[in-house]
């Protein structure tokens, strides 16, 4: 199977985590040090934003968002060696922020607009397919996930992590995440079917 | 195709197989042909999820930090409930304390030889901060009387008048100002 992305920025317990002084100077107001961990823990991170959003358009103002937060919430960060857990709690609750946001403003529309006519999904399934590429058909059809799966589904896919270490991040055991591994791509396998 | 078999091929794509699965599995796949195709069909599915999810989220981050300046960083460090409660505990001990030094200047006590009931101290002493006993300005009242303690304090140029109810142990302290004449009264559970 084609592996995509390395595993550098693997959560792995190491005896050193070259990631504690990236951290400790963005502490101290470095602001390259902020780059440099975006440069190096973006991807898990925008992932994450994806699954808990599930809309691929909600990824870029939120991850502004979530770097925004951890450069002023880095000084308050009690633990640099718990980076990852705290990295992953802002995106998440950056995430779910602009959920909620995000279906308040559809219930408005919703509420001012006849039913359902602004969204795309009750268009003909045919409009909706034709003239889509692979990769709109395959990010739709992960969004369509249930949201519990969603979230390993996709770090498993970008980050290629274990079960131990997504566990890991999402305070989930390992058994937990190889069945919702599972199911995931059960539900992906029947939504793809002779579409790929 | 039973469910051990789907699981196995869902570890194998996951790299998670033991020596013992990967043997269990080889099985299976011999003599399966949906096993086969399950296996492609998810190892297609798989390749197709990991290219497109890296190419959609693939960072694109490290432009804005340098090319805009960011925001200041929270530096204080919020107060949870519990540091609130030892700062509020601690000024309401050292109210208690400042309270009993202004009425009982030293370590004496009020008077053993007064009735319960309350009683009245004053002036302040010129030397210190506590008021000092003076006979003449210490009595015993039968009730709390705001009049009564309004009289003594035009009549003396008291600055702190001490009430205390011995029987609900309580400490009352009026502070009096003259010119002009303010009462603030302060009441002290001890």
């Amino acid at each position: 199977m084609e592996k995509h992305g390395a595993r550098s920025s693997s959560p792995a317990t190491a005896d050193f985590d070259p990631e504690i002084p990236v951290v400790e100077a963005i502490r101290h107001g470095d602001a390259y040090a902020l780059a440099e961990l975006m440069r190096r823990q973006g991807r898990w991170v925008r992932g994450v934003i994806f699954a808990v959003c599930g809309r691929m358009a909600d990824v870029d103002d939120v991850t502004q968002q979530v770097w925004l937060r951890v450069w002023q919430e880095a000084p308050r960060l009690a633990e640099p060696s718990r980076w990852r857990a705290w990295l992953y709690r802002i995106a998440r609750n950056a995430a779910v922020d602009s959920l909620r946001s995000r279906r308040r403003q559809r219930t408005l529309v919703e509420a001012v607009t006849s039913a359902g006519q602004l969204r795309r999904h009750d268009e003909p399934p045919e409009t909706v397919l034709a003239g889509q590429e692979e990769q709109t058909l395959v990010l739709d059809a992960i969004a369509e996930l249930p949201a519990l799966y969603r979230e390993p589904f996709v770090l498993r896919h970008l980050e290629n992590w274990s079960y131990a270490e997504i566990g890991g991040l999402l305070g989930l055991p390992a058994d937990t995440v190889e069945t919702r591994l599972v199911r995931a791509r059960r539900k992906l396998r029947e939504a793809l079917k002779g579409k790929t | 195709m039973d469910e051990r078999t789907e699981q196995l091929i869902n570890r194998k794509l996951d790299g998670e197989l033991t020596e013992a699965e990967v043997l269990d599995l080889d099985k299976q796949l011999i003599k399966s042909p949906q096993a086969r195709a399950l296996l492609a069909e998810l190892e297609q599915n798989d390749a197709v999820a990991g290219r497109v999810l890296h190419d959609a989220l693939a960072g694109k981050d490290t432009d804005w930090t340098t090319a805009q300046p960011l925001p200041a960083q929270h530096t204080a460090r919020r107060w949870s409930w519990n540091r609130w409660l030892i700062a509020a505990a601690a000024c309401a001990a050292l109210a208690a304390g400042l309270a009993r030094v202004a009425i009982w200047p030293g370590s004496q006590g009020p008077n053993p030889d007064k009735q319960p009931g309350m009683w009245v101290e004053g002036p302040r002493s010129e030397s210190g901060t506590a008021p000092s006993l003076a006979a003449d300005d210490t009595r015993t009242m039968d009730a709390w009387s705001h009049m009564e303690l309004l009289d003594s304090a035009k009549a003396n140029p008291h600055r702190v008048i001490g009430v205390i109810d011995e029987e609900t142990r309580s400490v009352y302290l009026l502070e009096v100002e003259q010119p002009p004449l303010r009462v603030t009264p302060v009441s002290v559970t001890y």
